[in-house]
């Protein structure tokens, strides 16, 4: 499998001015699946059933997604695909880790289909880095998740990938009654950043709570779609983005709420935070709501701006430099990030922000 | 005017005349149709050759793959040119009796007789029938007239270095349409310094069934100078679509101030494709009140490039989205200097099976540092069976700005009507209520006899929608 195409993704529900370019973007599928790295996978149980054979009933998440090409050609031509199963009323207590650690030369897809039992809750981190900071590939990730009444899933997904590395994660899920999904994104390495999470709240009562924090740095391209769809009664969602761009970084983040005929009562909110700390960087913002019914909820704000006046003067009169204030808002959410992985991951990215410093 | 508008009802604006004494074009878009309406106008050879290049721009330009669908439009079947065979007036007496009785109507000559308005033009199909501008406020240099007429007097070559300069043709394909069969609308030039204190206001009416309306409008006003013009338009309803794509362009000097305020509502037979445009200078300020009623599809977003340090925009708008329509509106935004800030507030509604998106765009360049931008956008969904979508969008590429942005969509509280009716009121006249205060940011900003206007429209949208 060798393949190079330009696939069309990140597409934004409903389009808008074709002139500001973000109704979709481009990815450069270039994947040979050759060597196949494996992740490392840690804290297996008995309530954990792992197979090396996708989940046939997963397909159906592509009707979240029609339009983007990428998904449907990672599925197709993956080098690895995994299915997990988490059985019912299982509760696990520590996290399932799949941890990648990706060498010089990488240029694989894969795709990990998760399904949760009814009532089981756990943990799932996906963590992404490479072997050394100055390695080349291309890395891309399609994770399905069909998570069944009452199931909880706690998902993180950490991009530590060095400074030439191309990274594209997209997520599929969709949620029964009273399940509930919590999305973690952090992306703070590699030289393009393509992820999305499409979820479909089909049941009555589900949820979902996205966050992600990302540093664009490097002129790194980073691009964001995050699609909720409310198709359920009484769901509810949340989706926050905080971010810091500088040297360069351009960004796009769409995000969209989707409230369906039918979901009434629903309630979704949008929070977007982005601080610009360097001259050079492009910031998209395009916040969707999209509302076919009327007995719902739906809010959005955002903010993109340096550090207000009053903060940075409060900072300079303390005896900080401009530099020191800005690098106080970085480590910030260097240690937000760090704070939500294992502890073992923290000297990792500390390494990796090093790296990018020099 | 206001007596007129507290009088209105549900049939005020759909009435229809006969077209006597009426000439008209065929249907469709030629080279021969775009010259002949050149030929009757009796232009200079530049605005022929402007027509031809832009009908050469229309036929290469797609319609947008985005917005609402407008297939059903079809341009072989519209008619571009629609004239009354009577002169331009300066006195309604001399205008044809049915077209003066369509604008008295309206309400126009009481509005204008009662010196609420500093000037007045009114356009009936594809050109101007009446014109005229209070004595007191020519004399203070304000030119307002029939652009066509502007194009062959003193001002000519004005008008050849502002037309379709912020709007080129090449813009959207709509924009080509206007500049290939363009007819009729107003020019203002307000001198520097001079504050014009009544509006002026331009009213049109389309009366033709399957025409297409192309007025232009093109305002400068120069430094320091201020004015605050007022556009409405109506239309009656048929069973062909009609077309509206006209132009407005806005030149706003240093330190000048503009409020151009728009009351819309064409027929729901209306593919209302308008595109309207400002540029501001140094220290200059535009501000649009927009109120969108009619129409079976918009696409309507005024634009303001604040291209001077210090220059600000102001955009307040609602849109009330009904029965059969779709109404895509909204406002951009261009910060490409420093310390300009901008403010779009906006409200929509729909009921009755409408559907009512808000689009917008924020656009801050690389140098318009300490810029400000702030963006709100509230909807409310009057049933379960309308449709609401806001679709804004932010792109910042310069460090030290502050941009912001917040949405919200709901529908009526079930309490807040409770408690109204328990004091008395019907459930209907409950939710009038609710929504009146709902689009008062709104209709504070209008005059008086504009916010009457557009309190009746809600109040006829809410107990059944217009014709």
């Amino acid at each position: 499998m060798n393949c190079q195409e330009n696939l069309i993704t990140n597409v934004l529900p409903v389009p808008t001015w074709n002139r500001f370019a973000v109704n979709n973007t481009v990815l450069k599928a270039s994947f040979s699946n050759k060597d196949a790295v494996f992740p490392h996978i840690t804290a297996l149980s008995s309530h954990v059933h792992l197979t090396s054979k996708k989940n046939e009933s997963a397909a159906k998440l592509f009707a979240l997604c029609p339009s983007d090409k990428a998904i449907a050609k990672i599925d197709a031509d993956c080098a690895i695909a995994r299915s997990i199963s988490i059985t019912k009323d299982a509760n696990l207590k520590e996290p399932l880790i799949i941890d990648f650690s990706l060498p010089d030369k990488t240029a694989q897809c894969e795709t990990f289909d998760i399904s949760l039992g009814e009532n089981s809750s756990c943990e799932i981190i996906f963590a992404y880095g490479s072997d050394n900071f100055s390695a080349k590939g291309d890395h891309r990730c399609l994770i399905r998740i069909l998570a069944a009444k009452g199931a909880k899933l706690k998902l993180k997904t950490l991009n530590a990938l060095g400074a030439s590395f191309s990274h594209y994660e997209a997520i599929l899920a969709s949620l029964d009654d009273n399940a509930a999904m919590s999305l973690q994104q952090m992306v703070l390495g590699g030289k393009e950043a393509l992820q999305s999470a499409y979820i479909e709240l089909k049941g009555t009562g589900a949820s979902s709570d996205i966050s992600v924090n990302y540093l664009g740095h490097s002129e790194q391209k980073i691009d964001f779609n995050h699609v909720t769809r409310h198709l359920g009664a009484k769901s509810k969602s949340q989706t926050v983005l905080n971010g810091i761009l500088q040297k360069g970084a351009k960004k796009t983040a769409r995000a969209t709420i989707d409230f369906v005929h039918g979901c009434k009562k629903a309630s979704g909110n949008e929070t977007e935070n982005v601080l610009l700390l360097d001259k050079n960087i492009v910031n998209k913002s395009v916040p969707l709501i999209l509302c076919d019914e009327d007995n719902v909820i739906g809010n959005h704000g955002t903010t993109i701006g340096s550090i207000d006046n009053q903060t940075l003067f409060y900072m300079l009169s303390r005896g900080l430099s401009q530099a020191e204030a800005n690098k106080l808002f970085l480590d910030s959410l260097i240690e937000k990030c760090q704070k939500s992985m294992p502890e073992s991951f923290s000297e990792r990215i500390e390494k990796l922000m090093g790296d990018y410093d020099e | 005017m206001a007596k007129a508008t507290a009088q209105k009802t549900k049939n005020i604006y759909d009435f229809k005349k006969d077209e006597n004494n009426v000439e008209k074009l065929q249907s469709g878009l030629t080279p021969d149709i775009v010259k002949e309406i050149s030929a009757k106008k009796g232009e200079p050879q530049w605005m022929l050759e402007h027509r031809l290049k832009s009908l050469s721009i229309y036929n290469e330009l797609k319609v947008p793959n985005w917005g609402p669908d407008i297939s059903k439009l079809d341009i072989d079947n519209i008619v571009t040119y629609v004239r009354s065979t009577a002169k331009m007036a300066d006195d309604w007496q001399n205008v044809p009796a049915d077209i003066r009785d369509t604008f008295e109507r309206l309400g126009i000559p009481e509005a204008e007789k009662n010196a609420a308005l500093s000037g007045v033009g009114a356009q009936y199909d594809s050109e101007l029938v009446y014109h005229n501008l209070q004595d007191s406020v020519a004399k203070q240099g304000v030119i307002y007239c029939g652009i066509e007429e502007a194009l062959k007097g003193p001002y000519a070559e004005m008008i050849k270095e502002h037309f379709m300069h912020l709007v080129p043709p090449s813009d959207h394909k709509f924009a080509a349409l206007h500049g290939a069969v363009w007819s009729g609308g107003s020019f203002v030039y307000v001198p520097p310094g001079v504050d014009v204190k009544v509006p002026l206001q331009s009213y049109f009416r389309l009366n033709s069934p399957g025409a297409g309306q192309f007025e232009h409008t093109l305002i400068i006003v120069d430094k320091n100078a201020s004015l605050h013009f007022i556009e409405g338009c109506s239309a009656p309803k048929y069973n062909v679509a009609n077309l509206h794509a006209g132009c407005v362009e806005l030149f706003v000097e240093e330190g000048a101030r503009l409020r151009y305020s728009t009351i819309e509502n064409w027929s729901k037979n209306m593919f209302n494709l308008n595109t309207k445009r400002a540029i501001v200078k140094e220290g200059g300020n535009i501000e649009w009140v927009s109120g969108s009623f009619g129409s079976h599809i918009s696409y309507l977003y005024p634009m303001s490039i604040l291209s001077g340090a210090h220059a600000k925009a102001e955009f307040t708008g609602i849109t009330f989205a009904g029965e059969g329509q779709d109404l895509d509106t909204g406002a951009k935004i261009v910060h490409s200097a420093p310390y300009t800030s901008s403010v779009i507030n906006t409200k929509s509604l729909s009921k009755a099976g409408g559907r009512s998106t808000f689009r917008s765009a924020i656009t801050v360049t690389a140098n318009a540092h300490q810029s400000k931008a702030s963006v709100s956008c509230q909807s409310l969904m009057l049933d379960d069976i309308s449709r609401s979508d806001t679709i804004p969008l932010m792109d910042v590429r310069c460090d030290d700005v502050n941009v912001g942005h917040e949405a919200s969509i709901g529908t009526i509280d079930d309490d807040t009507v409770f408690y109204l009716m328990s004091r008395g009121l019907s459930e209907t006249q409950a939710k009038t209520s609710i929504v009146n205060g709902f689009a008062n940011p709104v209709s504070k900003e209008l005059p008086l006899e504009y916010t009457m206007e557009m309190n009746n429209l809600i109040k006829l949208e809410m107990e059944g929608g217009l014709g």
